[in-house]
């Protein structure tokens, strides 16, 4: 109950943010520019929407998590509503919780909009609905929740731009961390290997995120792989939420 | 601070610490889970319906040459998977790009060219990639050269490769054994007199 009341103050907080519409802004934008980058190309025009539409939701979702996320504790703090917030029977846990579902519901209805617009301009072309491309942005949503959750780990021992650079580069190291294995076959067995193999294994892999291809090339995916998928990302935020929780309560605000 | 307080405090702490490391196998387990499915793709479906290099070069905000450089490296990695087929189709759209972002990128033309008589089997395509690099960079006589260098070895056209031997020798810099080569292209044509005097 509590969590629920949070929750909703922090999304009527944050819709409230002009930096959000400014943001969404661009992403409908850059939805339409795709049918410019469409008559660039040589070859399948609608294939080029689908994909600058895909990433634009996918980029611009991420960027509405780091800048709203990595100031939701932070403006608290700063503000010092939290002193008069903490002083109320509410726990350390509460609050974080309901600042996060808060910015996942408000995440939620951006990313809602953003895939009307999307799928509205992919009918334009082809004159059919395409569903599959909710499979897509589903794990994306997924993606946006997981950059929240560390958007507000971030957020509870630091100032909005490190926050939002700290951010900003696990989101970076997310989509690149694949990389990792590549170098893992070519080093030789030894401390090297073994540092970099749990580095490759407890980095975050965006990229289990990321059905983006082959939901353009309608390419069959192993259902087993959604689910994995589904799993990792949940665990994930789970545990930097923890994470998030044992830095919050180290805090003294008393 | 109460000592009951302070111990439910701690035994909280321990939870999620113990919460945390578990929360960390599951997804690290997870993740070597998903790592064992065979995901389909298309490798470098993402780059041939990339548009051409002069359009692109407005959206790289003049990180051209970065670009140039990524494309370049996602090329070599591309062409060595011999488990794509038909990966030659689009390989002068891919080298065209990148001569478009970066025009002085040697290595480019001489690798793409290299990939295309060796790899693809296709010398025109080499000669057209040097060609494209010989005119971008008329001051580098490797382009000519080589492209003499195929034609005389492999495709064993020895007039066509004197006229790059001529293009080679009419920029500086260029080594000793040109005019060696050059020579041995028209003694191929069995032209002994202009042999002797090119020698």
């Amino acid at each position: 109950m509590k969590i629920r009341a949070i929750a909703f103050n922090t999304f009527r907080e944050a819709i409230r943010d002009r930096i959000l519409y400014l943001i969404l802004f661009f992403a409908v934008v850059c939805i339409g520019f795709s049918r410019l980058l469409a008559l660039l190309t040589v070859g399948d025009r609608v294939k080029i929407i689908k994909d600058v539409g895909l990433a634009s939701l996918s980029l611009f979702g991420a960027l509405m998590a780091i800048m709203i996320g990595t100031g939701l504790v932070y403006k608290e703090i700063e503000k010092k509503t939290i002193y008069t917030l903490l002083s109320k029977p509410i726990h350390r846990f509460q609050f974080l919780l309901g600042k996060f579902f808060g910015l996942v519901l408000t995440l939620f209805i951006m990313l809602l909009l953003m895939s009307i617009i999307f799928l509205g301009l992919v009918f334009f072309h082809t004159f059919k609905v395409e569903w599959q491309l909710l499979i897509a942005i589903l794990f994306i949503f997924l993606e946006l929740c997981l950059i929240t959750s560390v958007a507000l780990l971030f957020s509870c021992f630091s100032t909005p731009i490190l926050s939002s650079l700290f951010t900003l580069a696990f989101y970076l190291i997310g989509h690149t961390a694949w990389g990792l294995e590549i170098l893992i076959q070519k080093i030789k067995s030894g401390f090297g290997k073994a540092l970099a193999q749990a580095l490759y294994h407890f980095l975050p892999d965006l990229e289990n995120f990321n059905f983006k291809t082959e939901i353009v090339h309608n390419l069959p995916i192993p259902p087993k792989i959604f689910l994995y998928s589904i799993l990792y990302g949940v665990f994930y935020t789970l545990f930097v939420l923890i994470l998030a929780l044992l830095i919050f309560r180290k805090r003294d605000f008393i | 601070m109460p000592k009951r307080y302070s111990s439910e405090k701690n035994f909280s702490t321990l939870f999620l610490v113990v919460l945390l490391l578990l929360t960390c196998g599951v997804f690290m387990n997870l993740k070597i889970a998903t790592d064992r499915i065979m995901r389909k793709k298309v490798p470098g479906s993402s780059i041939i319906y990339l548009p051409k290099g002069e359009y692109l070069k407005f959206a790289t905000f003049g990180y051209s040459s970065f670009l140039a450089d990524m494309i370049y490296l996602w090329a070599i990695q591309y062409y060595s998977d011999y488990t794509i087929p038909d990966s030659y189709q689009y390989l002068e759209h891919i080298f065209t790009i990148i001569s478009e972002l970066d025009p002085q990128y040697f290595d480019a033309y001489d690798v793409g060219a290299f990939i295309a008589v060796y790899e693809a089997q296709d010398l025109e395509l080499g000669l057209r990639i040097l060609d494209m690099g010989l005119e971008k960079n008329p001051q580098e006589f490797w382009f000519p050269y080589i492209a003499a260098h195929y034609l005389q070895f492999i495709k064993k056209d020895h007039e066509m490769a004197q006229e790059y031997y001529k293009k080679t020798m009419s920029i500086e810099g260029y080594p000793p054994i040109v005019r060696r080569l050059y020579a041995d292209a028209i003694f191929k044509t069995t032209d002994y007199k202009g042999a002797w005097q090119a020698g």
